[in-house]
C-alpha cells in the first residue's frame, strides 16, 4: 500500500483505463463505445505523461504522446464516419437493436 | 450486455496492471524504463535544432513521422469515401456576444497557430500542435456560425493539394535529403540554410495539411 501511495498517479491512470474498458464492453450504444476507446487512449497518454516528469525533460514521452494522439484522432474519425453510415442504414446505434435487425 | 461479467473482466484487468505499476520506479525518477533505453541515443544524436522533440520527430524518427502524416491523410480519405450527402445543416443564429467574441479572437488564434508551427524547430511547438490549433479554430467557427461559414475559411481551389501537404512536404524533403546526403530524409549538415529550410518546410506542410485534414474531417462528418 505504501508503494502505491507513492505512485498514486499510476493508479489513477489504471482506473481511467478500466473505466474506458468498461464503457467499451458494457455500454450498448456504439457512440459511447467509441468514447470508451478514447478514454482508454487518454489513460495511456496520461500514463506516458506521468513517466515524463523529469528534469531535464526527456523527449521520448513527448514524441510518443504526439504520435499516439494523431493515431487516436484518425481512428476516432474513421469510427465516427462508419457509425454515421450504420445509423443511416439501420436508424439505430444500439447493438441490441442492431442484432435484432440482423 | 452481461454487466457483471464486464465488471469482473475490468477488475481482473486492473489488478495485474496496478501490481505491475507498483513495481515501477517512483514518480519523477530518472530510473523509469522510458528514460533508460533509447533516451541516451536521442540525447547523443547530433542536431542543430533548439527543440529536441522536433529533432527526434523529424530527424531521428523522420520516417515514423512520415508514416504518421500518411495515417491522418488516409483517415480523411476514408471519411470522404464513407460520406453521404444528407440534408444541409441549417446555419445557427449565434448570440451577438458569442459572434463578436469569436470574430475578435479568430485572427489571434490563427496567428498563434502559425507561430506554434514556425517556432517548432527552436522551442516547444511544431506542425501537429499548430495543426490542432488551426483545426480547432475552424471547428469553433463551424460550431458558432455553421458549417458553411467554416467551409468558407478554407481555400477552396487549393484544397486538394493542401490536404496532402504533409506527405508532399516529406516527399520533397526526402528527395532533397537523398540528393545532398545520400540518405532519404537526411539533413545536410554542411548546408545549414538548406537544413533549416527543410525543417520549416516539413513543419509548414504538416501544420497546414494537418489543419485542413482536421477541419475537413469535422465538416464532412457534420454534413453527412
Amino acid at each position: 500500500v505504501t508503494v502505491l501511495a507513492g505512485n498514486l498517479d499510476y493508479v489513477a491512470t489504471v482506473l481511467l483505463f478500466v473505466i474506458g474498458v468498461w464503457t467499451l464492453i458494457a455500454d450498448p450504444n456504439l457512440i459511447k463505445k467509441v468514447m470508451g476507446l478514447n478514454i482508454m487512449e487518454t489513460a495511456v497518454f496520461a500514463f506516458i505523461v506521468t513517466t515524463g516528469v523529469l528534469d531535464p525533460p526527456s523527449p521520448i514521452p513527448h514524441a510518443l504522446v504526439l504520435t499516439g494522439i494523431v493515431v487516436a484522432v484518425s481512428t476516432t474519425a474513421v469510427a465516427l464516419a462508419l457509425l454515421l453510415r450504420v445509423h443511416r442504414e439501420f436508424g439505430t446505434l444500439d447493438v441490441n437493436e442492431l442484432r435484432d435487425l440482423w | 450486455m452481461n454487466r457483471p461479467l464486464a465488471a469482473a473482466f475490468a477488475t481482473g484487468l486492473a489488478i495485474p496492471m496496478v501490481a505491475a505499476m507498483a513495481a515501477l520506479p517512483r514518480h519523477g525518477s530518472p530510473d523509469q524504463p522510458i528514460h533508460t533505453h533509447v533516451a541516451a541515443q536521442y540525447h547523443a544524436w547530433p542536431h542543430e535544432l533548439g527543440n529536441l522533440v522536433t529533432a527526434v520527430l523529424l530527424d531521428y524518427r523522420g520516417m515514423d513521422t512520415f508514416g504518421e502524416v500518411v495515417v491522418i491523410f488516409a483517415a480523411l480519405m476514408v471519411v470522404l469515401v464513407l460520406r453521404h450527402r444528407g440534408e444541409p445543416v441549417p446555419n445557427p443564429e449565434p448570440s451577438p456576444i458569442v459572434a463578436f467574441i469569436v470574430r475578435l479572437v479568430t485572427p489571434f488564434i490563427a496567428l498563434f497557430g502559425f507561430h506554434v508551427i514556425l517556432i517548432g524547430h527552436d522551442a516547444p511547438g511544431g506542425g501537429l500542435q499548430g495543426a490542432a490549433i488551426l483545426g480547432g479554430l475552424v471547428l469553433l467557427n463551424g460550431v458558432v456560425f455553421g458549417p458553411d461559414h467554416a467551409r468558407s475559411l478554407l481555400p477552396e481551389r487549393a484544397l486538394p493539394w493542401l490536404q496532402g501537404a504533409g506527405p508532399l512536404a516529406f516527399l520533397v524533403a526526402g528527395v532533397i535529403g537523398a540528393a545532398t546526403t545520400g540518405f532519404a530524409l537526411g539533413y545536410p549538415a554542411h548546408l545549414p540554410v538548406l537544413q533549416e529550410a527543410m525543417v520549416i518546410g516539413i513543419e509548414l506542410g504538416i501544420g497546414i495539411g494537418g489543419a485542413i485534414i482536421f477541419s475537413r474531417i469535422y465538416l464532412t462528418l457534420e454534413g453527412s
